[in-house]
């Protein structure tokens, strides 16, 4: 079965190559047998990289361990759930992950064929990345590795890989990045055959969106995983990982709304072409963080000559992606202006600057150890609060423009329209301060970032609002069929406000458990009772279970908020049978005000217990804004009437 | 022509923003990866630097305050020994013999105070362990 696998990987190598070279011999011959004949071999290589990833899940499911990646990610107590989820547990296998998600969507794309003379370019440059992976795969991370010996068990998988977080996080994750690779290659495909126009835009829109949406997805299941599993009760500390899979989600956000522009005005191209390169070459770059071990990182790596094959080879995209657009950038020149700056296209191009600008700044604080050790000998961190600080305000001023950017017109807004539009979210966040504030929100930072959001709100649920009131007076309907149609009608543009919506909901979520967190660590005996804030928690004893192969320890505690009982909790450490160290798993008593959450850290042999205490508001509703978002991405992908982009804006035409 | 210069004066106005919240962030949140070698030789002359090192526990060496959450163990590069104490709890798998990362400072009587104790785990990628 292992040679099964590996052989399908140098067989797909060797056709992905010949997948290239036929489709632009052929096209440029004018061969259209040959065309046919390479882009078999683009469906060819789909098949080999599903038969050798099913290979790795048989071999894995049926415990093979002469084979060093079952070896080392699994045993034979694995749950099968688990035992499927190590296909991505380490660098061979997450790598041939990426690569079976790239290959069928290659397939997918040269097969809808949506511009004949297009897509052989499309396929090609899709294709190209397929080589680099079958090459990884094949001569440098070979998941099907063989040991010398056959032992009878396996090292495991690490406990905290075991945990529903390894399923959606790193798919979701995998989803996203490769996803982006289509509208990088119509791009470039389009540079190369020299239509300039806004066609591989429109042709990519739900690519795009749905690797917006998947990485949006990997990114906040990786912060539930973390938050849940990792015991420290946090959900993002700005690690090297985690700004890889930030930065990219950044810039392609950017470029789902400069698209925009060029839609409905024909203006920013160059700046498009490139929003979507560097999204490219983030995921790429990204990738080469992960695998290289070049920064300090508390995750693990492994194969760190992998790093080196990834930074070359997004060195090649870089300059080949480059030199192509500005090759081109004479049929990139902007016809238009901009006619004013109270429009909707400056508020879209600030937004565009602020969410690059985020993007440069993590991108900057990420590598800087590795600027100034060239510099000055010594490597310096960077902490925590630096992307905190830098971050933060630039944040704020993104959700603000959120609010203010459905408010202003297209083209040119007039004062009337102004004082219009803004009244209402202007008064109704100046009454949800001044509220806030008697309630006891009197710290000055969150105080300002939720009025920003109660803005933001109150401005997109006004937009619902209008839309309604002005076709029930036009068609007289009752609201809700007029706002059911508004927004069936504008699929596009509503599923967008739900987004925003969602990411309000997120965005609460962050501020409030950033500025309103609580914590105590306390060591305490048999009965005693621990206090955080209007919170009691007594500690009743210290007790021992069996879990399958696993033994796990637990303190059993009972809650009570306002004198009322609350429930009770049961933090562990499980002793996992593969694994000499225990390892943590955090009790969370949660709701939508804010989650209990409770770390066993160890005990004394007078049973005795440390437990650190977490009061964490808001949490909730990070992951409720994220299914907001999915099910506003769903409304406005769902095709049909209603799907389609809006007029153009352009003055006379 | 006219408009479009003021939008480009926008935008280096708004990207000079930009750099100088990216200055101050850094000149606040910087601080240096050392080895413990060179963490001995500096310490009793920057007390307020923040310090990164990476290091393996000394056997042996741990010691546990549950009353006063107080940890006190040593980190060793194979030759130096170095002092720490963490004023909070042993982050999983502390003693597996992975290397451990502190981040903190050293106090006015030389001892390196880590706010931040970490366990890198090198076998397996994407193994997360943090803990703070």
């Amino acid at each position: 079965m292992a040679d099964i696998g590996y052989i399908s990987l140098v067989i797909g190598f060797i056709l992905s190559v010949y997948a290239i070279a036929g489709q632009l011999a052929g096209r440029r011959l004018g061969s259209g047998s040959l065309v046919k004949s390479a882009r078999g071999a683009v469906l060819a290589t789909a098949l080999l990289a599903t038969v050798s990833s099913l290979a790795l899940v048989w071999l894995l499911v049926t415990s093979d361990f002469s084979i060093k990646y079952v070896y080392d990610y699994t045993s034979t107590d694995l749950p099968l759930f688990y035992k499927i989820a190590a296909l991505w547990a380490g660098n061979g296998g997450s790598l041939l992950l990426w690569l079976w998600v790239l290959v069928i969507y290659t397939a997918v794309v040269t097969y809808a064929d949506k511009i004949e003379e297009l897509t052989p370019y499309v396929s090609s440059i899709l294709m190209g990345n397929a080589v680099f992976f079958y090459f990884i795969l094949a001569f440098v991370s070979n998941p099907f590795e063989k040991l010398a010996f056959n032992p009878a068990e396996g090292a495991g998988m690490n406990p905290m890989l075991q945990n529903f977080g390894m399923v959606m996080h790193p798919v979701t994750t995998y989803l996203g990045y490769v996803g982006f690779a289509i509208p990088f290659a119509f791009a470039m495909a389009a540079l190369i055959i020299k239509k300039t126009d806004d066609r591989w835009i429109k042709l990519t829109r739900k690519w795009t969106i749905l690797a917006w949406l998947f990485l949006t997805l990997g990114n906040l299941y990786g912060a539930q995983w973390a938050y849940v599993e990792l015991g420290w009760g946090g959900y993002w500390a700005w690690d090297p990982v985690e700004n890889a899979s930030f930065m990219p989600w950044l810039t392609g956000s950017a470029f789902l709304h400069s698209v925009m522009i060029q839609e409905r005005k024909n203006m920013l191209k160059i700046w498009n072409v490139s929003l979507i390169t560097v999204t490219f070459l983030l995921t790429l770059f990204g990738t080469f963080l992960v695998r290289s071990g070049i920064l300090t990182s508390v995750h693990a790596f492994g194969n760190s000559s992998l790093g080196m094959f990834f930074l070359v080879f997004t060195g090649l995209v870089f300059i080949a992606s480059f030199w192509l657009i500005f090759d081109r950038l004479h049929m990139l020149k902007e016809t238009r202006e901009f006619e004013s700056y109270i429009s909707k296209e400056s508020s879209f191009l600030l937004n565009n600057l602020i969410l690059v600008g985020i993007a440069f700044t993590t991108f900057f604080g990420t590598i800087y150890p590795l600027i100034g050790e060239v510099f000055t000998g010594t490597r310096p961190t960077v902490s925590i609060p630096y992307f905190n600080t830098v971050n933060a305000p630039l944040g704020l001023l993104l959700v603000l423009l959120m609010g203010i950017c459905p408010l202003i017109a297209w083209r040119k807004s007039s004062a009337k329209n102004l004082r219009d539009n803004f009244l209402v979210p202007l008064a109704g966040s100046v009454i949800f301060a001044a509220a806030a504030y008697a309630l006891g929100l009197k710290k000055p930072y969150a105080l300002l970032a939720f009025t920003t959001l109660a803005f933001v709100t109150i401005a997109t649920l006004a937009e619902f609002v209008k839309g309604t009131t002005v076709r029930m007076r036009m068609t007289g309907e009752n609201p809700l069929a007029a706002l059911g149609k508004l927004m069936v009608r504008n699929r596009r543009r509503y599923g967008g406000y739900i987004i925003h919506l969602g990411t309000i909901m997120l965005i609460a979520g962050i501020i409030g458990s950033q500025t309103y967190d609580r914590v105590v660590e306390k060591t305490v005996a048999y009965g005693e009772t621990i206090r955080i804030d209007n919170y009691e928690i007594t500690y009743q004893h210290l007790a021992e279970r069996r879990d399958g192969k696993n033994d796990v320890v637990y303190a059993e505690l009972t809650a009570s908020k306002d004198g009322k009982p609350i429930g009770t909790l049961q933090p562990e450490k499980v002793f996992y049978s593969t694994h000499p160290n225990p390892s943590t798993e955090v009790a969370i008593l949660g709701g939508l005000v804010e989650d209990l959450y409770v770390i066993l850290a160890g005990w004394e042999k007078d049973g005795r217990a440390t437990l650190k205490i977490l009061v964490n508001p808001l949490v909730a509703w990070m992951w409720i804004g994220g299914y907001v978002m999915v099910a506003g991405t769903v409304f406005a992908l769902w095709p049909g009437r209603g799907a389609e982009i809006g007029p153009k804006y352009v003055r006379g035409g | 022509m006219n408009k479009k210069i003021k939008v480009i004066a926008a935008i280096i106005v708004i990207a000079g923003a930009m750099f100088l919240l990216i200055g101050s962030g850094l000149k606040n949140n910087t601080g240096s990866y050392l080895t413990i070698n060179e963490a001995l030789a500096v310490r009793s002359s920057s007390t307020d630097k923040y310090i990164q090192m990476e290091g393996n526990l000394v056997e042996g060496s741990t010691k546990w305050d549950a009353g006063k959450i107080e940890l006190r163990f040593a980190l060793t590069d194979g030759e130096n020994k170095l002092d720490i104490v963490h004023n909070g709890v042993k982050p999983d798998n502390f003693d597996s013999g992975y290397p451990i990362i502190v981040e903190g400072r050293f106090n006015s009587s030389s001892e390196f105070v880590a706010e931040n104790v970490k366990v890198k785990c090198p076998s397996k990628y994407e193994a997360e362990t943090k803990e703070q």
